[in-house]
């Protein structure tokens, strides 16, 4: 077992002991520090496990989610990366899904950044965006390592996936997690221990990882059965990429 | 095991080409506007007759800068958020303030320059009012080069940061971005002074060869300071070094930017180095300043807007089209434009006619 791989596992036994939250102290932030949290439940922390031996790769997530939040064409909060994976030696194929969105890190680099205070994590984890707030500096989609940010190209600020912060409050499930055929998509409360998502993570134990542990930003989107290639950059050949009239879209080949 | 990737969304670039501009303009704006502080508390008549090109340099680029800034906001109408939710936290914010501090140390300094220069040689009629009133302002002045001088370093180290502190692009995160985004900002502005003063000022042969020497210093320590990213990161295994050694292994765009940045480097200072053994090649040497401005525009081009199209996560680069209108072609060359516009109504009114100098003028002031 590598290194970051049983590092990861040293926080998956503390997510799982229910003790996910790191309460940042309230001192005066530093240049770059994370300022303290603002709004939401403070005695929950949500977190979404994902697990990819469910998902099917029909994008009624992305379609959903399309739905609910209304990005423009050919902008997504979400969507489902498909690979084509073969094995050098037998040359079999298999294909490999990849649901993304942000992963409401506990250390988010995307929010100290913001030089106007425009984006936040709450109490209960989830780092939102106020588009009433936000100018549109780009700054925090710089600093996501994810990929998980984009400006709008109608409201020209940042945007992102916030859980269906809206929906979770209203005591519904986001739009993806609902949709999702094959039930790939658990979201919760990691703060419960009785939670399905606590459940479902203890379960997996040994399985259960999260995209660039090393970066340290303490994702909380948890993927079980991932094969090791997909924690980090993909080592790969790259997709075929066409313009679209929304400024580029997607690459497919096959 | 190999992946090829069959569904996988492009990112687009965050930060425009106005970001380029804005980073182009502010370097040489600071850098210049340092050249300015010098000649202000350095004795020695080279020093302070570099100041009337270096100001020519320091306001024609400063004054448009913050253009470009505002311009790479894709919600230009609420840059006053900056001002009503300060966030000290954020070094971009932090910039936000350092940039109107750094603007009025330098505008204002020249406004006392100028004013000293008006007095003692006479203004354009439509300039008068610069002159008027009894009051010389000239004891204010060394106060303000205290602030552009200020104002000046901290636009080098903000701009610097807040493009170093980003580790989810990893040839970004090195402590060198900020040294060698201030060297080549040097280089940048020490060539638009040859320029000035070969072209515009005709100074003389003697001022331009401080110049050109100067140039030459920071050619060799922009080179130092590739050498020393690149030597550093080698040893210590810096993510910044290896996420360039991955792109040059990988990619025949990045071996092209490697090359070109070597010869292009080396060709300047050997140019250079010659023309500075005669006084022809001295006077000859503003030939350079157009290669060497483009040299440091192109190293922020590559740090700027390269580096967004080498994906976080994804193999490959997301291509990037040059748009032709304002958020890509046409706003560089309106700002280039605008540069050009200011560049030809300046220096007739900063260029004193060597009569009188105001820093000289001024300490005979002082000691008067
Ligand atoms: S995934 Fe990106 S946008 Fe989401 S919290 Fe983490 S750093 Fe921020
Ligand atoms: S784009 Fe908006 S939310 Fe992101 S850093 Fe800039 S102001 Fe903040």
């Amino acid at each position: 077992m590598d290194v970051s791989r049983r590092q990861f596992l040293g926080k998956a036994a503390a997510v799982t002991a229910g003790v996910a939250v790191m309460p940042l102290s309230e001192a005066e932030a530093g240049l770059n520090d994370q300022p303290p949290r603002r709004g939401g439940d403070p005695n929950k922390r949500y977190g979404m496990a994902i697990d990819l031996r469910r998902c099917i790769g029909c994008q009624a997530c992305t379609v959903s989610c399309s739905i609910e939040n209304q990005p423009p064409v050919g902008q997504f909060r979400t969507i489902v990366h498909q690979y084509e994976v073969t094995d050098n030696a037998s040359e079999e194929t298999a294909a490999v899904m990849l649901p993304r969105l942000c992963n409401q890190c506990d250390n988010p680099p995307c929010v100290p950044v913001c030089p106007v205070q425009a984006t936040w994590q709450r109490k209960d984890g989830i780092v939102v965006v106020d588009s009433d707030q936000c100018v549109g500096c780009g700054y925090c989609v710089q600093a996501c390592p994810y990929d998980a940010r984009f400006i709008n190209h109608e409201t020209q600020v940042a945007d992102k996936c916030n859980f269906c912060v809206h929906r979770l409050e209203a005591g519904l499930l986001p739009a993806c997690v609902e949709s999702c055929v094959g039930g790939a998509r658990i979201i919760g409360d990691l703060n419960d221990p009785d939670s399905h998502i606590n459940r479902v993570l203890s379960e997996n134990y040994d399985d259960v990882k999260v995209l660039k542990p090393e970066l340290n930003t303490r994702p909380h989107v948890f993927y079980i059965g991932m094969t090791d290639a997909f924690i980090e950059r993909i080592q790969g050949e790259s997709g075929l990429w066409f313009d679209s009239e929304h400024g580029g879209v997607m690459g497919a080949v096959s | 095991m190999s992946i090829a990737e069959i569904i996988v969304p492009q990112q687009e670039v965050a930060w425009l080409p106005w970001a380029v501009q804005y980073f182009f303009l502010v370097g040489m704006a600071a850098t210049a506007a340092i050249l300015v502080g010098v000649g202000e508390f350095v004795r020695g008549g080279r020093w302070q007759r570099l100041q009337a090109p270096a100001l020519v340099v320091a306001v024609s680029t400063g004054v448009i800068a913050p253009i470009a800034l505002l311009a790479d906001l894709h919600q230009p109408g609420r840059f006053y958020h900056f001002y009503t939710d300060i966030t000290p936290w954020s070094w971009m914010s932090l910039g936000a303030l350092i940039l109107p501090v750094f603007m009025t140390g330098l505008l204002g300094y020249w406004v006392l320059w100028q004013r000293a220069v008006f007095r003692a040689e006479g203004a354009p009629r439509w300039l008068s009012l610069w002159a008027a009133g009894n009051w010389s302002g000239q004891a204010l002045r060394p106060w303000l080069a205290g602030v552009m001088l200020m104002g000046a370093l901290g636009i080098l180290v903000y701009t610097g940061s807040e493009v170093m502190i980003v580790k989810a692009r990893a040839l970004w995160h090195t402590e060198w971005m900020i040294v060698n985004l201030a060297l080549t900002a040097f280089m940048a502005s020490l060539a638009a002074i040859v320029f000035t003063q070969a072209r515009i000022l005709s100074a003389a042969p003697g001022d331009q060869r401080l110049t050109l020497r100067l140039f030459v210093l920071a050619l060799i320590a922009t080179g130092a300071g590739a050498v020393g990213w690149a030597v550093s990161g080698w040893i210590n295994g810096s993510v910044s070094f290896q996420a360039f050694l991955r792109l040059v292994e990988q990619f025949a765009y990045w071996r092209i930017v490697f090359a070109l940045s070597v010869a292009v480097g080396g060709g300047l200072l050997m140019a250079a180095l010659w023309m500075l053994r005669t006084p022809r090649g001295v006077a000859r040497s503003w030939w350079l300043a157009p290669l060497a401005l483009l040299a440091a525009w192109s190293f922020r081009w590559a740090v700027l807007m390269d580096v967004q199209s080498v994906p976080k996560y994804g193999a490959g680069l997301y291509p990037y089209h040059l748009p032709l209108g304002s958020d890509g072609l046409l706003g560089i060359l309106g700002v280039f434009g605008l540069w050009l516009a200011v560049l030809m109504v300046l220096p007739g009114i900063i260029a004193n006619r060597g009569a009188v100098h105001p820093t000289q003028s001024m300490r005979e002031v002082a000691h008067g």
